[in-house]
């Protein structure tokens, strides 16, 4: 099948000379669709210190739907959702504008651009996008104080949440 | 314990201060000051009946009613207490705001507690019968409280203590609340209240004749004295519901949501606002929203470029990968495979210049109708998004014509026979005397892009597009919801505004300059009550399938249907002309 090839294709370009501040591997061998990446918070943007398991689930019809790309790691971002499941608002991958064409390289990448560059007028956290234009340095420490909560340390993929009791710091402000 | 009536109310009651909760006791009315850590039994009757009173929930009564007015308790369950109106949210289950037991009978009250001495587990919450589903989370409850009053039998009424912590908040729902209710109140109330529900059957026939024999903390039988009068359809469902072995109570109480999960979702469609769907027609934002919702899951493309017609990819020009196209690198790829393409191989060219291997391209363009590079549209003559509507454009000059003849102006809604419903082929020049709304260009824009969306959402549900089906294959069902919902208001503008007409969008692509209506609002509406409609058509809801042309424009056409004039008379009618 045309999508398997493709995929291991771009898996291994992915794996060989990956994306800047990146390491991909598989979720399971057994599987090209699921990919785990580590992403280095980019240097310079107050996520550096972070390091963030990003999945990437490929459809059985890639390249012709639009694969998913979430955050296993919880990070504070007006265009990432604010739960365990770290939905990630990328207008590339949008139904009505994916095209085949649009390599899993420059999703990552423009993932990382993200990070670099949230853009607070395309939320999916409206309120973190406020305080994001607004109040710069309430956003920057909570972003830290996420950082430190969640991305210290080897990115985890398996998505389980901290004790629910223990609540997410800055959320006090919600 | 703290110091009493330091800070009495007006009305003699004590207001809760910062740091300082007060405590009222069911029992006797007395009401302190609680000291940190204090157990909460009343200091004066040491009942432990109790309350810690919070703003949103104070159970004293203001107005020093010595009870609650006697025409609470008739309704019996399901009575809403107005005071609670503030506090309550019915999202989160809290039966306590609607039902309350009380020792006397069954009445409304301010949230309390009490816990029975049976088994913790029992105190779960209960599960989510659904979102915002509250009424008939409320109606399950009152059936599950019957099964569970009828197994349980009502406990005791020195076992109420009140008891809110700030975990209480969290899990509101408390199944057990409502055990005592059914020993004191008259059954028969409660057989009204059920008979009103179904609208048959009389007092004491529907759920009045089950008998709860409970006795305090043994599980007594459940007996059915009226089987005869009992709706067959209610008798279907309790009867399983009728507890098998009593004993085991949480098993009893999670069969009966079992059995009450089927009842829900009869009832589901009368009671739930969610479900304001009647036929064809919705009732509420929130029925539409779900609609719209369901379907944009169901066709997650939806909003996604349309499928390229198969003529389109077979005019597709086919080419041999020369050293031209390889360009200086001397190497291309397709990039949908990214499989290295070489001299020689055949690959699909499309209009943007673009190209891949045929194999490949096509099955994208069999979902899309654009170029897996650019998004450019590979058919000619459209933006790439509109595809279905370009086939319709023959037909745009002749339907834009009728856009005058939609009622514009209140007399005609009372009198609509003097409207014309032309059919497509005897349309005449616009009817001069009728007034034309201008062009609003500001809004044509958004209007135009629902459209186009609603046609995406039309063929990924696998609908025939807009142009195979007869042109007003939406309105026959939007016409009843859309009279109902919308248009006899008491506004004629707004009638205007909102009677649907579909041939509008076809007007788009060939007509831009035409003066048209705007009533884009219905229209966008439409559309979705259009699709979802096919998808999900009665059997039944045939009056609304007049699909032969021109005859349903707007309610008027939906009023006469109701009146004994059916589609088919209209449009022998418009045939005439």
């Amino acid at each position: 099948m045309a999508s398997q090839k493709r995929i291991a294709k771009e898996l291994n370009e992915c794996m060989s000379s990956p994306p800047e501040g990146m390491t991909v591997e598989l979720a399971d061998d057994e599987d090209v669709h699921k990919w785990h990446v580590t992403l280095a918070g980019p240097p310079g943007s107050v996520y550096s210190e972070g390091k963030f398991g990003v999945v990437v689930s490929l459809p059985s019809e890639y390249p012709f739907k639009p694969p998913t790309v979430t955050f296993a790691t919880r990070i504070y971002h007006p265009n990432v959702t604010n739960d365990t499941l770290g939905n990630i608002c990328l207008a590339a991958l949008k139904p009505e504008a994916w095209k085949p064409a649009t390599k899993l390289r420059a999703v990552l990448e423009a993932v990382r651009s993200l990070l670099v560059e949230p853009q607070p007028d395309d939320p999916l956290e409206g309120r973190i996008a406020d305080e994001y234009r607004n109040d710069r340095g309430e956003f920057e420490k909570n972003v830290r104080a996420y950082i430190q909560r969640y991305a210290k340390g080897a990115a985890k993929f398996d998505a389980a949440p901290p004790t629910a009791a223990a609540g997410a710091p800055g959320n006090s402000n919600e | 314990m703290a110091s009493p009536f330091s800070s009495l109310q007006g009305n003699g009651h004590l207001d809760p201060v910062p740091g300082r909760e007060v405590v009222y006791c069911h029992d006797c009315n007395h009401e302190w000051y609680r000291a940190e850590r204090d157990p909460l039994q009343c200091t004066r009757c040491s009942s432990d009946f109790t309350e810690i009173i919070e703003p949103h929930s104070d159970p004293r009564d203001m107005d020093d009613f010595p009870s609650p007015p006697p025409d609470f308790s008739r309704f019996g369950f399901g009575f809403r207490n107005p005071r609670a109106a503030s506090y309550s949210d019915p999202d989160e289950g809290d039966v306590d705001d609607y039902l309350q037991s009380g020792r006397r009978g069954f009445f409304p009250r301010q949230p309390s507690r009490f816990s029975p001495p049976g088994p913790r587990e029992s105190n779960d919450p209960l599960p989510d019968h659904g979102d915002g589903d509250a009424t008939m989370r409320r109606f399950a409850d009152m059936l599950r409280n019957m099964n569970d009053g009828a197994a349980r039998g009502p406990p005791p009424p020195p076992s109420f203590h009140s008891r809110r912590t700030p975990d209480d908040l969290h899990f509101p729902a408390f199944p057990r609340v409502q055990r005592a209710a059914f020993r004191s109140g008259p059954i028969s109330v409660d057989a009204t209240s059920v008979t009103i529900t179904t609208g048959r059957g009389g007092p004491g026939s529907d759920f009045g004749t089950y008998v709860f024999l409970g006795h305090p903390r043994i599980p007594g039988p459940v007996r059915r004295t009226n089987n005869r009068g009992a709706p067959r359809l209610f008798a279907h469902i309790m009867n399983p519901a009728l507890p098998p072995d009593a004993n085991d109570r949480n098993r009893q109480v999670g069969a009966g949501l079992q059995q009450f999960g089927f009842l829900q979702e009869f009832l589901s469609t009368l009671l739930n606002p969610q479900m304001a769907v009647h036929g064809d027609g919705v009732y509420t934002q929130e029925a539409l929203d779900r609609i719209i919702t369901t379907l944009m899951e169901a066709n997650p493309q939806s909003n996604a470029a349309p499928p390229a017609s198969q003529t389109a990819i077979e005019q597709l020009e086919q080419k041999q990968v020369d050293d031209e196209m390889l360009g200086s690198e001397g190497k291309a790829e397709c990039t949908i495979c990214i499989e290295e393409l070489h001299k020689g191989d055949q690959v699909l060219f499309l209009p943007c210049k673009h190209w891949f291997h045929g194999d490949c391209v096509k099955l994208w363009l069999r979902q899309h109708n654009t170029c897996p590079i650019c998004r450019a549209p590979i058919e000619a003559g459209g933006d790439g998004r509109n595809n279905a509507q370009q086939q319709q454009a023959p037909d745009a000059a002749t339907e834009q014509r009728q856009q005058p003849r939609i009622p514009t102006a209140a007399p005609n809604v009372l009198f609509p026979e003097p409207l014309s419903f032309p059919s497509p082929s005897s349309h005449q020049p616009s009817q001069a005397g009728r007034p034309e709304r201008p062009e609003r260009p500001d809004r044509l824009r958004t209007f135009r892009e629902n459209e186009q969306r609603l046609n995406y959402i039309r063929t990924a549900a696998g609908l025939p597009p807009p142009s195979s089906r007869p042109r007003q294959s939406r309105h026959p069902s939007l016409s009843p919801s859309s009279s109902r919902t919308y248009s006899f208001s008491d506004n004629p503008a707004s009638d205007r505004d909102t009677s649907p007409s579909l041939p509008r969008d076809r007007d788009e692509e060939s007509g831009p300059s035409q003066l048209r209506q705007d009533n884009w609002n219905l229209s966008i509406s439409g559309g979705v009550y259009g699709g979802s409609n096919a998808s999900r058509r009665r059997p039944g809801s045939g009056e609304r399938d007049n699909r032969d042309g021109q005859t349903s424009h707007n309610p008027l056409n939906w009023l006469r249907d109701h009146l004994g004039r059916g589609p088919n008379r209209n449009s022998e009618r418009d045939r005439r002309r």
